[in-house]
């Protein structure tokens, strides 16, 4: 019992580590070219960052909320028509903002990693 | 050989078998229910079918070749499990299996009308359903109730306007009280899509035509009942507000003003009480103590319009403990004040020990009597204006 309390737990950090974040990478993939859900997706895939689909859809809902992103309709020759997302002069402020956040996150959770590594 | 049903997702046609179709739909329903306090959850619900809608067409799938299950379980394993799709701060659990086992917590049982097994509105199935009794007594109940004045028609019809109808899944869920998982959501989905073929005919029909008919009626009472708490809210918010100008300007015009029109011995009373603190301690908190009920007056109606209780813990005992206080303080210091005042005004009586709850009153006297002692000044106010002088015994 108490193990598999362990283990959800794991799982839930994990999961709730890679959702809080990934507004962020989504807004870089967005900020880089105007693209649509799909692309999204494969391009969180190659870089090893989603491992279900279905988190993204809210995201995007959400960041459109916000006005961070938004789209245009584009036909497509063999599907449904697709949602081009391109991100806002809000969004680009706030990218800038998240991008100084996780530089200084990065190097001080790097310097924990370095820390613990070193304890063990 | 398989039945297969027409679909749309995102706008393009699919085939697909009735067990993929079982599937699919509860998914997305589950999705749904997941996705909970989403702003824009018709949004993010159309996009995911456009998604699901590309991944079949890379499956090959159209018009022509059927969707199967097993392309069902494929894409529903990319997209991931609905509980991922809840937002980032839920909590949610993660697998499958945790979800549909060890969060299997108890929910909230809720009553709604029972429409799947109604005989009129469903009122009876779902109180039956509410408190786990059997729907044949709630009924028998309602059907003897008519014999004494027809009381379980209007309450019938009373929890016909205000009671909803469980629509979706998750609602019947609530009305028995048991927690959503995928499996029970694909087993339901599957009897009402069985249901439906065979629930047609005339009574459902005249059915169908009450339950409109009292979607109109219950409007009006909703209606009704607004129009009603904001004109509530305006009366009392406006009269509150009159009573609080009224008291304030006698205070100030029996304490400011040039005193003509006030009798000589109600000068001399208030003359006392405002050369020592203690009086004019009686005179503020009797104020306060008639403020505080309009107050709360103002703040009922404020209530009422804004729709919210604006009652808060910190302001209901404040004004509690304030309230308190005041009358209190008021009723002793005044009776202090009746000592102090009355043997100058009214000696003879005085030593007759007369003066401790009735002072005799006539017309022109009433005004110096609410400033001396605020119990008598009750009695003045919550009696009617009469012209009649209040004759007291032992007074002539």
């Amino acid at each position: 019992m108490s193990d598999a309390q362990q283990k959800y737990n794991v799982e839930n950090a994990k999961s709730q580590m890679r959702k809080g974040f990934l507004e962020f990478p989504v807004l870089l993939i967005i900020g880089a070219k105007v693209t649509y859900a799909p692309d999204i997706l494969k391009q969180l895939k190659e870089a090893n960052l989603l491992v279900v689909e279905g988190t993204l859809y809210p995201l995007l809902s959400r960041l459109k909320r916000f006005g961070l992103v938004e789209y245009q309709w584009q036909e497509s020759k063999s599907g449904p028509p697709r949602k081009m997302y391109s991100i806002t002069d809000q969004g680009k402020a706030v990218l800038k903002q998240l991008e100084a956040s996780w530089k200084s996150l990065d190097s001080s959770v790097n310097t924990l990693i370095k820390h613990y590594e070193k304890s063990n | 050989m398989k039945k297969v049903i027409n679909i749309t997702l995102g706008s393009i046609v699919f085939a697909i078998e009735q067990d993929a179709y079982d599937a699919l739909s509860s998914y997305l329903e589950e999705i749904k229910n997941n996705l909970g306090n989403n702003d824009d959850i018709k949004e993010v619900v159309d996009d995911i079918e456009s998604a699901v809608a590309e991944k079949f067409i890379d499956r090959k799938r159209s018009e022509k070749v059927a969707v199967t299950t097993a392309d069902v379980e494929k894409v529903i394993l990319e997209m991931g499990s609905p509980s991922e799709f809840g937002e980032v701060s839920e909590g949610e659990s993660v697998s499958e299996e945790t979800n549909s086992k060890e969060s299997a917590t108890e929910i909230k049982k809720r009553l709604y009308r029972d429409s799947d097994n109604a005989v009129v509105a469903g009122i009876a199935s779902g109180l039956a359903r509410y408190f786990d009794i059997d729907p044949v007594i709630v009924r028998l109940i309602f059907v003897i109730s008519i014999f004494f004045n027809g009381m379980g028609i209007f309450v019938y019809i009373i929890l016909w306007l205000v009671v909803p109808i469980a629509k979706t899944t998750a609602d019947k869920f609530a009305m028995r009280g048991e927690s959503v998982t995928l499996k029970e959501i694909s087993d339901r989905v599957r009897k009402n899509i069985e249901d439906l073929e065979t629930t047609k005919g005339l009574w459902g029909k005249i059915r169908n035509v009450l339950e409109s008919l009292f979607k109109v009626l219950g409007a009006i009472f909703k209606y009704l009942f607004v129009a009603g708490r904001y004109i509530g809210g305006f009366v009392l918010i406006i009269g509150g507000s009159l009573a609080v100008a009224g008291l304030v300007s006698t205070y100030s015009i029996v304490l400011l003003s040039e005193k003509t029109f006030i009798p000589a011995d109600a000068q001399t009373a208030l003359d006392i009480m405002l050369s020592s603190s203690l009086g004019i301690l009686a005179i503020a908190s009797s104020f306060i103590m008639m403020l505080i009920p309009l107050l709360v007056l103002v703040l009922v109606g404020g209530s009422l319009l804004a729709g919210r209780n604006m009652f808060t813990a910190t302001k209901s005992i404040t004004l509690a403990v304030v309230w308190i206080v005041a009358i209190v303080l008021a009723t002793t210091t005044s009776v202090l004040q009746v000592q102090k005042v009355l043997p100058v005004i009214d000696p003879e009586r005085f030593e007759n020990g007369l003066y401790e709850i009735h002072v005799n009153v006539d017309d022109e006297n009433i005004e110096f009597e609410t400033v001396v002692t605020p119990p008598v000044e009750e009695d003045v106010v919550s009696a009617p204006p009469s012209d009649a002088p209040i004759d007291l015994p032992m007074s002539n």
